[in-house]
C-alpha cells in the first residue's frame, strides 16, 4: 500500500516499522509533528520531554537498555541537546538510537538557520540526508542497523522543505526487535578508558567511510558527462528538474562520513563538477579538501544571488546556470498590503502585552522576551520587547541586566517576558540561577496552559500527557516559592487594571517579582478543570450611540475580533470574538457591552 | 512529459490544505506522480497561506513552487492574488475568490484594504476567473465550504472533471460534512462555464 505522507509523517512511519519503542521530542518548527505522529503508533511509547537535551538524553537511556530509540527536535534544538549529543560519541551506545534533526533554510519560524550537517562531522558520527518522504522511512531503517552494528547515535538531518512535503510512500509492516545486548563493559568517559574509545570511534568511521562508498543512498546517475552535479536533500530535484538528461548527478544521502572515493569516480568520468547544496558550502569544501576542482557557491553570488541562505529554487538554478530570467506579471506594490500573524481574538497574551506597553511608557525599562507567541508582543501595535535570544534566556538576561543596571545606580527596571512550556524547557534554570545569586528583576510568566506557537502540544502545566490522559499540572508559584522567592503575584491578564496593578508594584520595587499572567490559550482543548475556571462565552458588541469611531481599541489591542465600518464610521465586532473583554475596558467612549450571549 | 504546478493561496482558516489534499488525493488516484508543499508557519495566527502542488504523468522534482511557475494560481481571498501573482507563468491561469479578509494592519487602520485589485489581475491574466465563492457556499448552507467550491473550478480548469472526486470527499472529510462538500464542488465547476 501507498500512502501520501509528508516528511514528518514519514519519520513516524520508519520508526514504527524499524520496530522502535522509545521517542521523546520537545515540539519545534519544522519538526512538531513528528512525536504527534508517532504517538498515533501504541506500540511506541511517546512522550513530549520539557527541552531537547533531557529528550535526548532519555532516548540514550532507552538504547542503552536495549531498545530501538529516537529524538526529534528542530534546528536549534541540538544547540540544546549539543551536550549529549557530542558526549556519546565516544562512549557509544548498545542498542539503536537515531536523532531527527530538522534544519530550516528561509528560517520560518527558526531564530537562526544553522546548517547542522557539521555537527555531524563535528561528532564523528554518522548522517543521513534525505530528499523525500519515502527516503525518509528507508533510511530511518537502515539507521538502525547502522547504530546498532556500529554502536553509535546515526542522525537524520532533514530541512523544512522536506518535512513540510507530501510524495508517496510504499508502507511494509513492523519487524518486532528484541533487545540489543547490553555489554558490561562501562561507557564511562574516564581518561584512562578515552584511549580505548578513541580508537573505537576512528575504526568507527573508516568502516562507515566503507559503507558510505558503497551504499545505495550514495548513488551515481550517468548522464550527458559535461556536467556532473553533486547534491543532496531537496536541491538534488531543483538540479534534476533544471538540468533533466542534460547533466550526471551524484546524489548524496549519507553525507558523513563523505563517501569521497565514489565521489573521485564520478568526478574521473565528468568534464566539469557543480555542487548544489543549501546553506555553507559542507559538500563543496569536502570536494576542495580533497583536490577536486568544482563549481558551487561562487556560481550563485556571480548571479547577484545569495546561496548561503535560505532556500535554493528551480528559478535559481536557471538564473545563475542558464543566465535564465523566469518571467512573470509583478504584484502592484500599492496592493500589498501586509498579513502578519497576529495574536488570536481573545488571546490572553494581548491582555498581558496591553499592560506591559502601558507601564512602559510611564517608567524606563528595558523588557527581555523569549521564544514563543510572544514574539508577537514584539512587533506592532504592542512593540513591548526590547531583545530575544534563544530559549528561557529572558529570565538569564533580565538578571544580567538588573545586576548590571544596579552597580552602576542606574535606575532602570529589567523584565523578563517567558511563557509556560519556555519556563519549563530553559527558564526554571534561569530563575533558580537569578533567586540564588539575590537577582532583582521582574519576571513575567505567560501562563497559557499550553505549547501554543508550534500547535498546542502538551507540557508539565498543561494538565495532560501527549496521548491524552490527564496529569496534575505543575504549578509554577509553587516552584517559584521553592527558590525562595517572596514576590509572587497570580493575575487574569484579561483583567487589565489587575494586571497593570501587579506590574507597577513590581517595577515600582527593587526586588525580585514574579508575576504569572494565567489564562489558557483560546486555541487550547481545555481540562475539565479549566473549562470551569476559565472562558464563560459572552461575546461583546459595539453600542453604536456611544461609538465615536475613535479607532483607539483597533490601534492599542489590534485584535482580530474588532474592524472599523467605513459607512458606518463606527467599530464593528465580528465572529472571531471569543469576549475576553479585554477591548471593553480601554474603550474611551465606553461603547463596547456585553452582548448576554 | 509535462510538470503542472498548482498554487493555492488564502488567508489561516480558510481551508486550503484541505482542498490541496483533496486535490492531490484525486491525482493520485488518477495516476499521477504528485508532491505536494504546506507553507503553514503561522497560518492559525491568521497569516497568508499556501499550498503547492506539483503533478506530472512523468517524474516530478520539485514540491515547491517559485516566481513565474504556476500554471494555475487560485487566490481564495482578493488582496492575496495580487501577492502572489508573481508566481504565476505567463499564459497561465488564475481563479479569483471575489472575498475579502482584513489583514490586523488594515483592521488597525494603518492600511486600507487595496481597491482595483480583480480589474489590475483582469488586466494582466488573460484567462481569468472571478466570483464570490463564499457566497454560494452560504447559499448551500455553510460558508466553509467556499474551499470546496473553488476546487470545483480549479479541477475544471485543470479538466479533470473525470477523476471520481466524490470518493475522495468521502475518504478525506468527516461523514457528516461529505454530501454539502461535494454539492460545493459541483457548484464551483458549473461557475467555470
Amino acid at each position: 500500500m501507498k500512502k501520501f505522507l509528508t516528511g514528518n509523517e514519514a519519520v513516524a512511519r520508519g520508526v514504527y516499522e524499524a520496530g522502535a519503542t522509545f521517542a521523546s521530542a520537545y515540539p519545534g518548527t519544522p519538526s512538531s509533528e513528528i512525536l504527534k505522529e508517532i504517538g498515533e503508533y501504541r506500540e511506541i511509547y511517546s512522550e513530549w520531554a520539557t527541552n531537547e537535551k533531557v529528550s535526548l538524553e532519555a532516548a540514550i537511556g532507552s538504547a542503552q537498555a536495549g531498545m530501538r530509540s529516537m529524538a526529534a527536535m528542530k534546528v536549534v534544538g541540538l544547540n540544546v541537546a549539543a551536550d549529549p549529543f557530542m558526549s556519546i560519541s565516544l562512549p557509544g551506545i548498545d542498542g539503536g538510537l537515531i536523532l531527527v534533526v530538522c534544519d530550516e533554510p528561509g528560517y520560518y519560524s527558526s531564530q537562526d538557520e544553522q546548517d547542522n550537517r557539521i555537527f555531524a562531522e563535528f561528532s564523528n558520527m554518522p548522517m543521513f540526508e534525505p530528499s523525500d518522504s519515502q527516503e525518509v522511512v528507508d533510511m530511518i531503517k537502515d539507521a538502525y542497523e547502522i547504530s546498532e552494528k556500529h554502536k553509535t547515535l546515526v542522525t537524520l538531518r532533514m530541512t523544512g522543505r522536506i518535512c513540510h512535503s507530501k510524495s508517496p510512500v510504499l508502507f511494509s509492516d513492523r519487524s518486532e526487535k528484541d533487545p540489543e545486548k547490553i555489554s558490561k563493559e562501562p561507557k564511562v568517559p574516564l581518561p584512562a578508558a578515552m584511549v580505548g574509545m578513541f580508537a573505537r570511534v576512528n575504526k568507527r568511521t573508516k568502516d562507515l567511510t566503507e559503507w558510505s562508498n558503497n551504499s545505495k543512498y550514495n548513488f551515481i546517475e550517468y548522464n550527458n558527462k559535461d556536467i556532473g552535479i553533486i547534491s543532496s536533500g531537496v536541491p538534488y530535484y531543483y538540479a534534476k528538474e533544471v538540468f533533466g538528461d542534460k547533466a550526471s548527478y551524484f546524489k548524496i544521502g549519507f553525507s558523513y562520513p563523505m563517501p569521497v572515493e565514489k565521489i573521485k569516480e564520478f568526478t574521473n568520468n565528468v568534464k566539469k563538477v557543480i555542487v548544489i547544496e543549501e546553506l555553507a558550502p559542507y559538500i563543496e569544501d569536502y570536494l576542495k579538501n580533497a583536490g577536486i576542482e568544482c563549481v558551487g557557491k561562487d556560481a550563485f553570488v556571480e548571479a547577484g544571488l545569495n546561496p548561503y541562505s535560505g532556500e535554493y529554487s528551480v528559478p535559481m538554478l536557471k538564473k545563475t546556470f542558464f543566465g535564465e530570467n523566469v518571467s512573470y506579471i509583478a504584484a502592484k506594490r500599492e496592493f500589498v498590503v501586509p498579513r502578519p500573524p497576529a495574536l488570536c481574538a481573545g488571546c490572553p497574551h494581548r491582555g498581558s502585552f496591553y499592560a506591559l506597553s502601558q507601564i512602559r511608557k510611564k517608567y524606563d525599562t528595558i523588557v527581555h522576551g523569549d521564544i514563543g507567541c510572544y514574539g508577537l508582543g514584539a512587533i506592532p501595535p504592542f512593540m513591548a520587547v526590547d531583545n530575544v535570544v534563544c530559549m528561557g534566556a529572558s529570565i538569564s538576561m533580565a538578571h544580567g541586566s538588573q545586576t548590571s543596571f544596579n552597580r552602576r545606580g542606574i535606575n532602570k527596571r529589567s523584565i523578563a517576558v517567558i511563557g509556560d512550556s519556555t519556563f519549563y524547557h530553559t527558564g526554571i534554570n534561569s530563575l533558580m540561577n537569578t533567586a540564588y545569586n539575590k537577582g532583582t528583576p521582574v519576571v513575567c510568566i505567560l501562563d497559557n496552559k499550553t505549547t501554543a506557537m508550534t500547535g498546542h502540544q502538551e507540557n508539565p502545566g498543561s494538565g495532560r500527557l501527549l496521548a491524552g490522559e490527564e496529569v496534575e499540572p505543575f504549578v509554577i508559584e509553587d516552584v517559584c516559592a521553592s527558590f525562595g522567592i517572596k514576590n509572587i503575584t497570580i493575575v487574569n491578564p484579561t483583567n487589565l487594571k489587575e494586571s497593570e496593578d501587579a506590574l507597577i508594584k513590581a517595577v515600582e520595587s527593587d526586588e525580585l517579582h514574579v508575576i504569572i499572567f494565567r489564562y489558557p490559550c483560546v486555541m487550547k482543548r481545555l481540562t475539565d478543570k479549566e473549562s470551569k475556571d476559565f472562558y464563560k462565552p459572552n461575546k461583546v458588541k459595539i453600542n453604536n450611540e456611544k461609538c465615536i469611531g475613535c479607532k483607539v481599541c483597533l490601534k492599542l489591542i489590534g485584535c482580530p475580533g474588532l474592524e472599523f465600518d467605513k459607512e458606518k464610521k463606527k467599530v464593528q465586532v465580528n465572529s472571531a470574538c471569543v469576549g475576553c473583554g479585554i477591548c471593553m475596558q480601554i474603550c474611551p467612549a465606553n461603547a463596547i457591552e456585553r452582548a448576554g450571549v | 512529459m509535462t510538470i503542472n504546478k498548482i498554487l493555492l493561496a488564502g488567508v489561516g482558516g480558510q481551508g486550503t490544505i484541505l482542498a490541496a489534499k483533496i486535490l492531490s488525493n484525486g491525482l493520485l488516484d488518477a495516476g499521477y506522480n504528485v508532491k505536494m508543499s504546506e507553507i503553514h508557519g503561522m497560518s492559525q495566527r491568521g497569516g497568508s497561506v499556501t499550498s503547492h502542488i506539483v503533478y506530472s504523468k512523468g517524474e516530478v522534482y520539485a514540491p515547491v513552487i517559485d516566481k513565474g511557475e504556476a500554471d494555475i494560481l487560485v487566490a481564495f481571498e482578493e488582496m492575496e492574488a495580487n501577492r502572489w501573482i508573481e508566481y504565476l507563468k505567463i499564459g497561465g491561469k488564475v481563479v479569483i475568490n471575489d472575498y475579502q479578509i482584513m489583514s490586523i494592519p488594515i483592521l488597525v487602520g494603518a492600511f486600507e484594504y487595496p481597491v482595483g485589485v480583480k480589474e489590475y489581475i483582469k488586466e494582466n491574466v488573460e484567462d481569468c476567473i472571478i466570483y464570490n465563492a463564499s457566497e454560494i457556499a452560504k447559499e448551500l448552507g455553510n460558508e466553509k465550504v467556499m474551499n470546496m467550491v473553488l476546487l470545483g473550478s480549479l479541477i475544471k480548469a485543470m479538466y479533470l472533471e473525470h477523476i471520481d472526486w466524490e470518493k475522495v470527499i468521502r475518504d478525506n472529510v468527516k461523514a457528516q460534512f461529505a454530501d454539502i462538500n461535494i454539492k460545493a464542488l459541483y457548484k464551483g465547476m458549473e461557475s467555470v462555464l
